[in-house]
């Protein structure tokens, strides 16, 4: 259960006060799959990056599960993130070093010692996402679509409360953008958890059960199916 | 263990830049253990040639007798120079006692007349305690009453060569002149300038009676069977020698020497840190490029909740897997460099000729490795590169990961 | 024009990694602008005091007395007659000033102790070894005085002080014992151990008395206006063969810095080298950075020359910037060292007088030592800086522009 109340946030670019966010208050239960749609400096992305304890609002406050997260420090909010919300971004951001296997196992890494446990994890998630043949693949040797697979799975392999994905199609073709996206789908009858996409794509709102409409930081409109 | 894996592979990632930080690092390193190698080589043979021919191990003189290098007052001496040594040759860790008398004189071939340093000894005893014999480099070590041993730098001054006769002049310890008619029975060439530029070397008894010393010597000389641990002796000889005695090891007795080859250890080790210091600058710039250029790498890290500290460890290993490497480098370079200078030397005529540079060594510097000095020198790289790294890394970690996030 | 201001601009891309690797070349430049002042300092300090206390600026002696000087041969000395010195030209010497230097014992009954004696013109003196200055304790000495002033070691070693009486031992220049009661008017500190502990001075006339040569002396060193014509004006002097005449910087002191002089040279590009890794390094970054850019100039086409000079310049920018910065730090260090001095006198109490250095070493920095520090770091910038920037003439622009 995640509730915003009275959501600011206001930034500052030189000179200039930007609000990008005007006092939103939403509520988002359990295992719904949420699209927060808008055009671009509609806010989106700030309401993701502070539900995801990334950034903090300049006014008002977020409850998770109960909690409030002005009342958490930053070692908290990090463990929070660890063990509670698995985040998918526009670019993917692997660490390219790293195969996709390592790239999957690496949030495990904080959370379980044991490596066999991990090692099984990790391919079957994997597999989940079609991804089994293509475990010991370095970043740079996979499409977009397989990279944000192996994102999906690095979001998902620690079985978190919620997913937060910013523009995860928008560096996707429409073919591919359709396929991740009825994979997360899936993903999120079978895993049961809370899926948060922020997006401009129609195509993302088909698949949403209810979408979030902001516009210049206020919600516009909130609709479920 | 996961995270040096990805600090591993995050090296790599720039394969040239790192070998070029690495090597940066390893010419300051390398150059530490060579200068070392050659200090100690200077160190060694110093003391070498002072124990194997000016003091031996540890010195017995009558007490107030030593005040400085270099000076031989003939008005504090070892009056009964036999029965002293019968006792300290009864010490289990004594190999060898020799008396020697020393003195300054002059001598003349008739011409020219120049200061010396006259040194009386035991035809026997020295043997048992110095190397003086092996010494000889012309004519043979001393036979009988008439002989001398000169020093080459001497022979070459005075235009002496085996056979040549010359008078030595002395103030007894009344004061009163007295010369010796000698014949140079040999040359010696020691590697330690104050014999082979200054020594003229004859039989104790002649320098007693020279002298009138009544059977006085100025020293005994001691030799050690352990010359490492010399304390246990030296506390063993201070029982023995009684409150009219003095005794010093040759360590005491060459301060001034080690003194000085302090000063150049520090000078040398200065330079050498300039550069480690230059290229840690250059280990800076690397990581910060590192840390830069991953910004987005860092954000997701955090997002993933990794905390500060897994983050800053992960650059930390970069820095010391550079640092290790630079750090090899920088020791297989040095210990190169080292064994040529153990195995071949350094020539350093050229560059003195006859001067006294206030060192006793032979002109060809043997180097000798310190394999401790290599050890701490590496560890000292692998330190340097990792301190250095933590400013660039608190600046990466301090970023707010959507801060972090953004930055393209 | 443009290409200047766009290699300015880049150059602030990325300030802080161009400063840093700026500080390495500002830090080398630092090091070798210092140690060349020091060396310079160490040895303006050493030639003054081999032409002070030494050989003067020149010094003449006959060639047999060189070849076996060592002993002191005081049958070898120069005959001080008026042809004498109207051989030496009259411009350019300053002073003239003749000596015997010779050895003796000194002491009594048990102690005796070598030394060397320098028989001077009192007054000349004040303005060549200067030794009025260097007492530590009693008064100078003049003409016709049958007094000495001791160096302070030796004074100690004989234990001996003002007012006391130096009894000398010595050989005439006839080979015949001779020997003289001096009264000790003072004691000087040069601060050169060797000298310190075995030089005592008396009046030349008293010397000349004592060792049997009136009107004699064993060496005659001069002072002239210029020291850096030294070697000209030495050469001029015509004595003939029997008479050898030695500027100070044929001093063997120099042979000897000359070879640390390459030493320390090797150690410069050494430092330097190091230094520009860091260059190096940051011109590799910026050119793998801006692969796409350097595509998108060639296909502008942008010639490959001109693209290089772009990033040279950059590189040099920062090889200007790290120079001058270590330009200025290595002077303010070594023009408040040429004040300040750095103190030796602990090293120097131990040197010989083969090596007379100390006590107070004085850094000579000179516009000329700064102005090549400098040079030489933009110089070596952009030389090792080239070995990177060479890669971007290999860039195909095709292949640069779909590179992320």
């Amino acid at each position: 259960m995640i509730e915003t109340k009275d959501l600011h946030k206001d930034y500052r670019i030189g000179k200039v006060l930007f609000p990008a966010l005007r006092g939103i208050n939403i509520k988002i239960a359990e295992g719904e799959f949420t699209a927060i749609a808008g055009p671009s400096g509609s806010g989106k992305t700030t309401l993701l990056n502070i539900i995801g304890c990334l950034d903090t609002p300049t006014k008002g406050d977020v409850a998770i599960n109960g909690r409030l997260i002005s009342a958490l420090n930053a070692r908290e909010k990090a463990d929070l993130r660890k063990n509670e919300i698995g985040f998918i971004f526009q670019t993917f951001n692997l660490i390219p070093v790293l195969t996709a296997f390592e790239n999957v196992e690496l949030p495990l890494l904080l959370l379980d010692k044991d490596a066999g446990r991990r090692r099984e994890r990790v391919v079957s998630i994997l597999d989940e996402v079609g991804l089994g043949d293509f475990v010991n693949r370095r970043p740079n040797e996979m499409s977009g679509g397989q990279q944000q697979r192996v994102a999906i799975a690095r979001a998902l392999v620690k079985q978190p409360s919620m997913v937060l994905a910013d523009e995860p199609t928008a560096n996707l073709d429409s073919t591919t953008a359709r396929e991740i996206l009825s994979l997360m789908q899936v993903l999120n009858d079978k895993h049961k958890a809370t899926f948060i996409f922020s997006t401009h794509d129609q195509l993302v709102m088909e698949f949403a059960r209810r979408v979030i409409r902001l516009r210049d930081g206020k919600v516009a409109a909130d609709e479920s199916k | 263990m996961k995270i040096l894996n990805l600090a591993w592979r995050n090296v790599f990632r720039h394969t040239r830049r790192t070998i070029i930080t690495a090597a940066a690092i390893s010419v300051g390193l390398a150059s530490m253990i060579m200068m070392n190698t050659m200090m100690n080589g200077m160190d060694k043979m110093a003391s070498r040639n002072i124990i194997d021919y000016e003091t031996s191990h540890l010195e017995v003189f009558a007490r107030g007798y030593y005040r400085e290098e270099g000076f031989f007052p003939l008005d504090t001496i070892v009056e009964d120079p036999l029965s002293l040594t019968e006792e300290i040759k009864q010490i289990r860790g004594v190999s060898g006692v020799a008396p020697r008398v020393k003195f300054h004189a002059s001598i003349t071939n008739g011409i020219d007349e120049l200061p010396v340093l006259g040194v009386g000894i035991d035809i026997e005893e020295e043997r048992k305690v110095f190397d003086t014999p092996e010494a000889v480099v012309e004519g043979r070590y001393l036979e009988q009453n008439g002989d001398v041993l000169i020093g080459a730098g001497l022979a070459r001054d005075m235009d002496l060569e085996v056979g040549s006769f010359l008078t030595m002049i002395t103030r007894d310890r009344n004061g009163t002149y007295n010369a010796l008619d000698l014949a140079v029975a040999g040359i010696i060439n020691s590697g330690h300038p104050l014999f082979d530029r200054n020594a003229a070397v004859i039989a104790i008894e002649e320098a007693q009676e020279l002298l009138a010393m009544e059977g006085a010597v100025t020293e005994l000389s001691i030799r050690a069977r352990n010359e490492n641990d010399l304390a246990p002796l030296k506390r063993e000889l201070s029982a023995v020698i009684g409150e009219e005695h003095e005794l010093y090891t040759w360590k005491e007795l060459s301060a001034s020497v080690f003194e000085i080859s302090g000063f150049k250890r520090a000078a040398q080790f200065m330079i050498a840190l300039v550069v480690v210091i230059i290229s840690a600058v250059g280990i800076v710039n690397t990581m910060l490029m590192a840390v830069m250029e991953r910004i987005p790498e860092i954000g997701t890290l955090k997002a993933m909740g990794f905390r500060k500290s897994g983050i800053m460890k992960m650059f930390l290993y970069e820095g010391g897997i550079i640092g290790i490497f630079g750090s090899l480098l920088g020791c297989a370079v040095g210990i190169l460099v080292s064994l040529y200078l153990v195995y071949v030397g350094f020539d350093m005529s050229g560059m003195f000729e006859d001067m006294d540079i206030g060192y006793p060594i032979r002109m060809v510097i043997k180097g000798e490795i310190d394999p401790r000095m290599v050890f701490y020198v590496f560890l000292f790289g692998v330190l340097v590169s990792v301190a250095v790294t933590l400013w660039p890394v608190r600046k990466a970690t301090k970023l707010e990961p959507v801060d972090a996030l953004r930055h393209v | 024009m443009q290409i200047f201001k766009l290699a300015y601009r880049n150059f602030f891309r990325n300030t802080r990694r161009s400063i840093i690797s700026g500080i390495s070349v500002a830090l080398a430049i630092t090091v070798i602008i210092f140690a060349q002042s020091y060396i310079k300092g160490i040895f303006a300090n050493m030639a003054e005091n081999v032409t002070k206390l030494i050989s003067g600026h020149i010094r003449i002696t006959t060639s047999e007395y060189e070849r076996r000087e060592r002993m002191l041969p005081l049958s070898e000395s120069i005959e001080l007659t008026p042809e004498f010195y109207a051989s030496l030209p009259e411009d350019n010497i300053e002073l003239t000033s003749a000596r015997i230097k010779f050895g003796v014992i000194l002491g009594e009954e048990e102690l005796s102790v070598p030394a060397i004696g320098y028989a001077i013109d009192p007054e000349t003196e004040r303005n060549i070894a200067g030794l009025h200055q260097r007492l530590v304790k009693g008064s100078y000495i003049e003409s016709g005085d049958r007094a000495a002033i001791v160096g302070k070691g030796l004074a100690e070693r004989m234990n001996i002080t003002v007012g006391d009486t130096l009894t000398i031992i010595t050989r005439t220049a006839y080979d015949s014992p001779a020997g003289m009661n001096l009264l000790v008017n003072g004691i000087f500190s040069v601060g050169i151990g060797d000298i310190d502990r075995s030089i005592f001075y008396i009046p030349l006339d008293i010397g000349q008395e004592l060792l049997d040569l009136e009107g004699r002396a064993s060496e005659v060193a001069l002072l002239i206006s210029e020291p850096g014509q030294a070697v000209e004006i030495a050469r001029a002097i015509e004595l003939g063969p029997e008479y050898s005449v030695v500027p100070f910087q044929q001093n063997m002191l120099l042979q000897y810095m000359n070879v640390a002089n390459t030493i320390y040279g090797i150690m410069y590009l050494i430092i330097l080298l190091v230094a520009c890794s860091a260059i190096a390094n940051t011109m590799l970054m910026i050119v793998f950075e801006r692969t796409k850019e350097i595509g998108m100039m060639k296909a502008l086409g942008m010639g490959n020359m001109a693209i290089v000079g772009l990033f040279t310049i950059e590189a040099g920018i920062i090889g200007i910037v790290g120079s001058a910065a270590g330009a200025v730090s290595g002077s303010l260090l070594s023009y408040w060292l040429k004040y300040q001095g750095i103190d030796m006198s602990m090293l120097s109490a131990t040197a010989s007088a083969d090596i007379p250095y100390g006590p107070i070493i004085y850094l000579a920095p000179t516009p000329l030592i700064v102005l090549t520090g400098f040079l030489l770091g933009l110089f070596m910038t952009i030389v090792v800086a080239l070995l990177p920037i060479r890669r971007i003439t290999k860039i195909d622009p095709a292949k640069a522009l779909k590179t992320i």
